[in-house]
């Protein structure tokens, strides 16, 4: 038996000061918390946590779980290892440079500590379909990118399905730069999420591009010459590949030779690829804070052993050292967790305009000139006069023609904060 | 200082049993080999007994969770899988408010995310003339701004040879909360008030702020599918 097996390798007292917070509640714990032995069996033998990324926060998040008894790890990572990374992904070794993140992460963890289990996935978040990530009772990101994070999470958002309660996966998220990080623990559709916060973010340094074009002034003025208007004037369409060694090599004596014209100093190598890429300095220590303060979050979801972070902290080392913790609330006008989802049951012969007509009268949801869509199509649009005009001939189409039983539909209008999602159902 | 090889000593001793990590061959000794002192050392007390229960529920705090979405209310049910980018370009499309000026085309209809953008001035110095922009959106949008070029060879102090537009808003001043409007809007005022200020097409700015009679010229010269200074341009004007 799997459990029996990963028992033998608990030798005795392996646990002796995590058990210290499972053995007996605390005067701040859950009233219901249940200390003893069922809890360390769900941690340590039922609990199944997912990681993605294997980087800087990735390999402090996989070494911290393993240490606090997490025994099923599963982590994703597309990257392989880059000589850079050695200074504080502290799995990897020189020898490993070229080979993937995950696999060699999830080596390292279980060659150092008996008894986890960690199963790596080399390959993109977007390969894997809900039925991988139901599998999970937690998910714990230390993404680099903007982009992975909004599609982590609402793929998260999307999958929490009212019927099932197992399909709420806890999410969180760990992040930082430079100095500077945060920890938060997303509850899809319960808390704000990820999408919530989009405005929040710094926006990426960008210079204006008449700075770069006639008065460059920085190192950085030139590399963004070399890139956004060099690399499209010799190449055309085809497409620059930030991790292909030519591409960041040509740029870099593009932006070298610009550099000398205007007398400008610091353009490197690395400072090419640094800007190219939008590398900003990560430092191991900040990682480790932020893995920690992910992972302490983790453990205490998955024990109930102490009350979890609600919702947002934030790390700012760059003045001192100040943190805040506050709870970021949900948007109504939130693209992803926001808007109205409606149950709407039609006749099998009601058409897109009588719909349509049914959601303009509709009085609790105030609507005017909606437009709608599939997630495949287009229905009905209101504007511009060319998709108008392409999409007018559904407008005499039944509906159940368009959008099968159980389907969605997405309504946008300038009335409605965001958008208002149908789900349509046919009365037999 | 800390001597890394009696930490590492010590962290054999502890893992005892662990004959995988004994054998591991680490050559590179750094401080971050520190991660070896995290196993807790051997503790007197005797390991607790192994009879009990098997409880096959998640924790009381994830049971907790639900119940926080149990309560909610019953209509939040599942979402379509529309991600947000295309949710946001269907809204900012369909709400476009856009002057007889401008008119959009989309050479595919199922791709909302590549279309031009066709501005005719109706005023200005730039008047009479028909120029078309294309638009590309990716999904990482609206965190990032569209991606617009001029598809002529227009001569304009702030449009280069290539169709590089130098307005704020399309880099330095990108924020989520703006939209396509704003953007085209942004576009259209380009028109109607170059500025010199700002060149990309330095030669075209410097006329401008030079001698603005030579460079009215200019523009009409150019619109017309004219040459100046070897560079010919194309010819917009409306048929």
């Amino acid at each position: 038996m799997a459990t029996q097996v990963s028992e033998t390798q608990d030798w005795p007292g392996r646990y002796y000061h995590i058990d210290q917070v499972l053995n007996t509640p605390g005067p701040r714990t859950d009233p219901d918390f249940l200390a003893g032995d069922g809890v360390k069996n769900f941690l340590r033998n039922q609990a199944k946590i997912l990681v993605i990324g294997a980087g800087g926060l990735g390999c402090e998040i996989l070494a911290n779980l393993a240490l606090t008894g997490f025994k099923d790890i599963h982590v994703i990572d597309m990257d392989t290892i880059d000589i850079s990374n050695l200074n504080r992904q502290f799995l990897f070794r020189p020898k490993d440079v070229g080979k993937p993140k995950a696999t060699v992460a999830a080596e390292f963890i279980m060659k150092r500590v008996p008894g986890v289990t960690v199963t790596p996935y080399f390959g993109k978040i977007q390969d894997k379909d809900e039925d991988y990530y139901l599998q999970f009772n937690l998910v714990i990101c230390g993404l680099d990118s903007v982009e992975a994070r909004r599609w982590m999470n609402a793929t998260l958002v999307n999958m929490v399905d009212p019927e099932n309660p197992e399909s709420l996966k806890p999410m969180i998220d760990g992040g930082t730069e430079g100095f500077k990080g945060q920890a938060r623990v997303i509850l899809p559709t319960i808390t704000s999420c990820y999408e919530c916060s989009l405005d929040m973010l710094n926006k990426p340094t960008a210079f204006p591009i008449c700075t770069i074009a006639n008065t460059p002034r920085l190192p950085e003025h030139c590399i963004e010459w070399a890139s956004v208007l060099e690399w499209p004037r010799v190449y055309g369409d085809k497409k620059m590949d930030t991790d292909d060694p030519e591409h960041i090599g040509w740029l870099y004596k593009v932006a070298a030779a610009r550099a000398a014209e205007f007398k400008i100093e610091g353009v490197t190598w690395s400072l090419t690829q640094g800007v190219v890429k939008n590398i900003i300095p990560a430092i191991a220590s900040t990682n480790a804070i932020i893995a920690a303060a992910c992972c302490n979050e983790a453990f205490k979801i998955a024990t109930s052993s102490a009350a979890y972070l609600n919702n947002y902290f934030m790390l700012i080392g760059t003045d001192g050292v100040y943190s805040y913790t506050f709870e970021h609330e949900k948007r109504d006008d939130c693209p992803v967790c926001g808007g109205q989802a409606l149950e709407m049951t039609l006749k099998p012969e009601t058409t897109v305009e009588q719909l349509i007509e049914i959601l303009v009268e509709k009085q609790d949801i105030q609507i005017k000139k909606p437009s709608l869509s599939t997630p495949t199509k287009q229905i009905y649009f209101q504007a511009p006069p060319q998709l108008e005009k392409a999409t007018r001939g559904n407008l005499e189409k039944k509906v159940s023609e368009l959008v099968p039983p159980g389907g969605e539909m997405i309504v946008t209008a300038t009335t409605l904060p965001f958008s208002l999602s149908l789900r349509i159902s046919y009365a037999t | 200082m800390l001597d890394a090889s009696i930490l590492k000593r010590s962290a054999w001793g502890i893992i005892g049993t662990a004959t995988a990590a004994a054998s591991e061959p680490d050559t590179d000794v750094t401080c971050l080999d520190l991660l070896y002192i995290a196993t807790p050392p051997a503790c007197p007390l005797t390991h607790l007994s192994h009879d009990y229960p098997r409880l096959s529920l998640p924790s009381i705090t994830m049971i907790k969770i639900w119940s926080m979405k149990k309560n909610e209310d019953a209509a939040a049910k599942k979402k379509p899988k529309t991600s947000a980018a295309q949710i946001r370009v269907q809204k900012d499309l369909t709400e476009l408010d856009l002057p007889s000026t401008m008119s959009t085309d989309f050479p595919d209809p199922n791709d909302l995310l590549n279309f031009t953008l066709t501005i005719t001035p109706d005023e200005g110095m730039y008047k009479g003339g028909s120029f078309k922009f294309s638009f590309a959106i990716n999904t990482n949008y609206p965190h990032d701004p569209p991606k617009v070029k001029c598809t002529q060879t227009i001569y304009h102090p702030n449009v280069d040879l290539e169709g590089n537009v130098c307005l704020n808003i399309l880099r330095e001043d990108w924020k989520p909360v703006l939209n396509l409007n704003s953007v085209m809007v942004g576009l259209q005022y380009l028109f109607l008030e170059p500025n010199a200020d700002d060149p990309l097409n330095k030669e075209a700015a410097l006329e401008m702020s030079k001698n603005r009679e030579q460079f009215l010229h200019n523009v009409k010269v150019s619109m017309r599918g004219g040459s100046i200074k070897g560079v010919s341009y194309d010819n917009v004007l409306v048929r």
